[in-house]
């Protein structure tokens, strides 16, 4: 076996003979995109990011193409005007960069675009990828930016911020604010209560005493006002629906500390409870704040890259020339040119041309479908290999594409929430607490009215819920954090609560069990030549195309020379003296003029070599499973789960993956609507569904399923809208994330049986009025401590998985005649 | 106890000026990136090796040699 990939990881095919000199040794790499961006960098004097780097860097065949008069267009005035501020000569923009793996991605970005003549500031945001620069546009013209971004791995679009992007990064900000009040606050509050306290008064004369608690109180009052309001709001919100939950608690122990504070500090008489408001606060903050990072650690990044079309596509004028438009300059009844390998940028129907057309991405078929004259086409599909007149039909909203999009937004709205711990918990704690404190206040009232108020107040102070609440969002976010670091970044909260409640998985198979793309994986001679002579042969004329077939042949030793291209047929080159042709069967035979020989019966694409003396070889081409797929299935049947296959792809291979598998339910030829019709059959039966997917079909679904997952290598319509997002399309993360799930949960418990059990050993002192505030105060601290440390055992990394399992032979994707 | 009449409004101050940096700090966007800066100071641009390999590149001001990507 040849190592992976030095850039990107992927194997490097065999064959292949790119490769680079990095950090002063040949590396192999995989295909030419690795190779020109690894010397790009080795050639910046950049090549330092591969020892600083922590993950491997992105396939740069994976990013989005960019073409140079399509870059062209982001240097016009009109089309720069939304996103870019101009301030003398220096422009400002903020670019969004796709492609980025780890923090040594941050470094070279910078580093790089700062050494550019014309850049003033180059920034990067590493949580949310944005990049912020200002530069000299005079000097060096926006696409030049992108396109030197684009030299080293790197996808940049122009990002303006949608309205809700800037909600959310004010809510950030406020929450932040009124954290740090509380804690600057706090700090001056509980200085100035203790000193009133009998354990650490020593000679406070009666003025000062006053002084202290009227500061104190002044100190207390933004915290309440402004740091709690959180707190009232959500208490308001859940009384009215009838809900207890952990904010009326808190703010019943606030609100009581603050107003005992205040009768305290004018009379003189009682106990000043005003540094635990402070640290309630602080606390309470603390932890939600904590939980909002955890939660909100999305791929903010790609959360609006819905960039499933092109941003510019070739516009036909009445003159048969063509001319590069914006996607939004183009209307009803154009007519566009779409070259091979350019995604369709609107449904409409073919005037010209014939090609084949990759629909992986919004049907699941792998291989792509011909289509001729007459044929309609769908935007957002893949031009293969012919170039095409298009007509456009529909644009925008009206598409097929769009139409998925709002199938994603109904499913989105039906998701099922699935129960939290805390919030189960926190019900019955509250309730109880709440009771006993009633209790024991009639109680009081009978023995001895002057105390029972305090008493109560003591009881309520003792019970607030600080470390359940801070139990939780601890847990979770370092819990989060060791996924990440795992490859697994989860994107919304309940994931990891979620997973021990599941039952059910569903998996997409193209792109997600299987690689998504075509490998060769079989060569049948048929003459004199054996297999590595003709693989040579195909690998010269191959190598000349741009088809994605072609890159699975590897690198060709020999040199092919007048290669054309018959579209949706196949190609024809000279290698050496012999004219050769590969492709369709029929085209492939006219050249001798002899039958051509019956195909293969595996399923799959096969291509035929022939040469003017009759046909040289069969090859195969598939989708290849996946090399840590058997290991994810026999994850999850080791825990008693059932799997499904749901599948867009007709072809035979549906039944074949789930075989060689053991998936336990196989289903191809789906439609989004059909995929999301089973899973609601499934929520039906009651079952909890984590769905596993990459492409636009399973988009919905993915919206749908208790818990998603997708694929690092999905379309950002997918990521967007899954819980989790799987960043280096390992599965064995997702593995390791079912344990870590486990032990999360185990935590989580621990935490609240702990938080549980301080509460209810405080309660009986509190009762017989023995709780002084030093002493709630210490109690508090404490525990939580002890669930904030409890949670950072989740830090620790799983136990590597079991000895990875040898790749097992797989019924009809044998690599028979390969080796 | 007369010093405290000065310390306690001195606190006060204090906070006070503390706020509004934090404030401030919030709204620059100090606190939006809590990731990045904790590694940028791992790479070390005076790393002497970095360094050669920079002169070197700087040297014959060479445009990257790779292939024009369609």
């Amino acid at each position: 076996m040849t190592s992976p990939c030095y850039h990107c990881a992927l194997p490097v095919p065999s064959g292949s003979r790119f490769t680079a000199m990095i950090l002063g040794e040949r590396r192999e790499l995989c295909c030419l995109g690795c190779q020109a961006v690894a010397e790009a960098i080795v050639a910046g004097g950049l090549q330092h990011y591969y020892q600083h780097r922590s993950e491997t860097s992105a396939n740069p065949d994976t990013l989005p193409v960019q073409l140079l008069d399509e870059l062209a267009l982001y240097d016009r005035a009109d089309v720069q005007k939304p996103f870019l501020r101009r301030d003398g000569d220096l422009a400002e923009t903020t670019l969004l960069i796709e492609g980025i793996s780890c923090a040594a991605c941050g470094w070279l970005i910078e580093t790089h675009l700062r050494r550019l003549p014309g850049v003033v500031e180059a920034r990067l945001n590493l949580s949310n990828h944005r990049l912020h620069l200002r530069w000299a546009d005079g000097q060096l013209p926006l696409s030049r930016v992108l396109s030197e971004l684009r030299h080293i791995g790197y996808a940049a679009h122009p990002y303006q911020a949608d309205r809700a992007a800037e909600q959310l990064a004010g809510e950030n900000r406020l929450t932040l604010r009124r954290l740090g009040v509380a804690g600057l606050l706090w700090f001056q509050a509980m200085m100035a209560t203790m000193a009133t306290w009998p354990q650490f008064n020593v000679d406070l004369s009666p003025e000062l005493h006053v002084i202290l608690r009227w500061v104190a109180m002044f100190l207390t009052t933004p915290i309440v006002f402004y740091s709690c309001a959180p707190f009232f709001k959500g208490a308001m919100r859940d009384l009215r629906t009838r809900h207890l939950t952990m904010d009326v608690s808190v703010s019943l122990a606030i609100g009581g500390a603050y107003l005992a504070g205040i009768w305290t500090a004018i009379t003189g008489t009682g106990e000043l409870y005003f540094d635990a408001v402070g640290m309630f606060a602080l606390f309470l903050l603390t932890g939600r704040y904590l939980e909002r990072r955890a939660r909100q650690r999305t791929a903010a990044a790609t959360a609006h890259l819905v960039n499933l079309l092109p941003a510019s596509c070739l516009r036909l004028k009445s003159d048969g020339q063509s001319e590069r438009v914006l996607l939004t300059e183009l209307a009803l009844s154009d007519r566009v040119l779409v070259h091979p390998g350019a995604v369709l940028p609107a449904d409409g129907v073919i005037l010209e041309g014939q090609s084949s057309i990759d629909e992986s991405l919004l049907t699941g078929e792998y291989l792509p479908q011909p289509r001729h004259v007459g044929d309609s086409v769908t935007a957002g599909t893949l031009n293969v290999d012919g170039a095409l007149t298009v007509h456009v039909r529909a644009l925008g909203h009206d598409t097929q594409l769009s139409a998925i999009v709002r199938l994603l937004e109904r499913a989105q709205a039906e998701k099922p929430r699935l129960a939290q711990l805390a919030d189960r918990a926190a019900q019955w704690f509250l309730l109880g607490s709440l009771i006993a404190a009633a209790v024991i206040g009639l109680l009081w009232w009978q023995l001895d009215p002057s105390r029972a108020f305090w008493i109560v107040l003591a009881m309520l102070v003792a019970t607030c819920p600080c470390a359940l609440s801070l139990a939780t969002p601890t847990a979770l976010t370092t819990a989060t954090g060791t996924l990440h670091s795992l490859g697994l970044l989860l994107t919304r909260g309940h994931v990891l609560e979620g997973l021990n409640q599941i039952d059910t998985v569903i998996f997409d198979k193209t792109g997600t069990l299987t690689e998504g793309r075509l490998t060769l994986n079989a060569i049948r001679p048929l003459g004199k030549l054996n297999s590595d002579q003709c693989l040579g042969l195909a690998a010269a004329l191959e190598n000349r195309s741009e088809h994605p077939i072609a890159r699975a042949f590897g690198r060709a030793p020999l040199p092919a020379a007048d290669v054309r291209n018959a579209a949706g047929l196949g190609l024809e080159g000279h290698v050496g003296e012999r004219l050769l042709r590969i492709g369709q069967p029929a085209y492939v035979c006219e050249l001798s003029g002899c039958p051509p020989p019956a195909a293969p019966e595996h399923s799959g694409q096969w291509l035929l070599l022939g040469d003017r003396s009759g046909a040289l070889a069969w090859f195969g081409l598939d989708d290849r499973l996946r090399s840590d797929a058997p290991a994810l299935l026999a994850a999850c049947k080791a825990r008693g789960w059932r799997t499904l296959l749901l599948s867009g792809d007709s072809s035979p291979m549906v039944a074949s993956v789930a075989a060689a598998l053991g998936i336990d339910e196989a289903h191809g030829g789906l439609h989004p609507d059909d995929k999301l019709q089973v899973l609601q059959r499934l929520h039906a039966q009651g079952r909890k569904v984590l769905m596993l997917g990459d492409g636009v079909n399973d988009v919905p679904v993915l919206a749908a399923a208790d818990i998603s997952v997708a694929m690092g290598s999905a379309t950002d319509l997918a990521k967007t809208s899954a819980d989790a997002v799987l960043l280096n399309n390992r599965l064995d993360a997702l593995v390791q994330a079912f344990s870590l799930a486990r032990r999360t949960r185990r935590v989580i418990i621990e935490n609240l049986l702990w938080a549980g059990l301080y509460n209810g050993l405080m309660l009986p002192f509190a009762a017989l009025g023995w709780i002084t505030p030093i002493w709630a105060a210490i109690g508090m601290s404490v525990s939580s401590l002890t669930v904030v440390l409890n949670a950072l055992r989740l830090t620790r990394r799983p136990r590597a998985a079991l000895a990875p399992l040898a790749k097992p032979p797989v019924a009809g994707l044998s690599r028979a005649g390969l080796e | 106890m007369p010093a405290l009449y000065v310390m306690i409004p001195a606190a006060l101050l204090l906070v006070g000026v503390a706020i509004y940096i934090f404030f401030w700090a919030v709204d620059s966007g100090q606190y939006d990136d809590l990731d990045g800066a904790a590694h940028s100071v791992l790479f070390d641009d005076h790393d002497p090796n970095h360094l050669a390999a920079t002169d070197e590149a700087d040297a014959p001001q060479q445009s990257p040699t790779d292939s024009p990507r369609a």
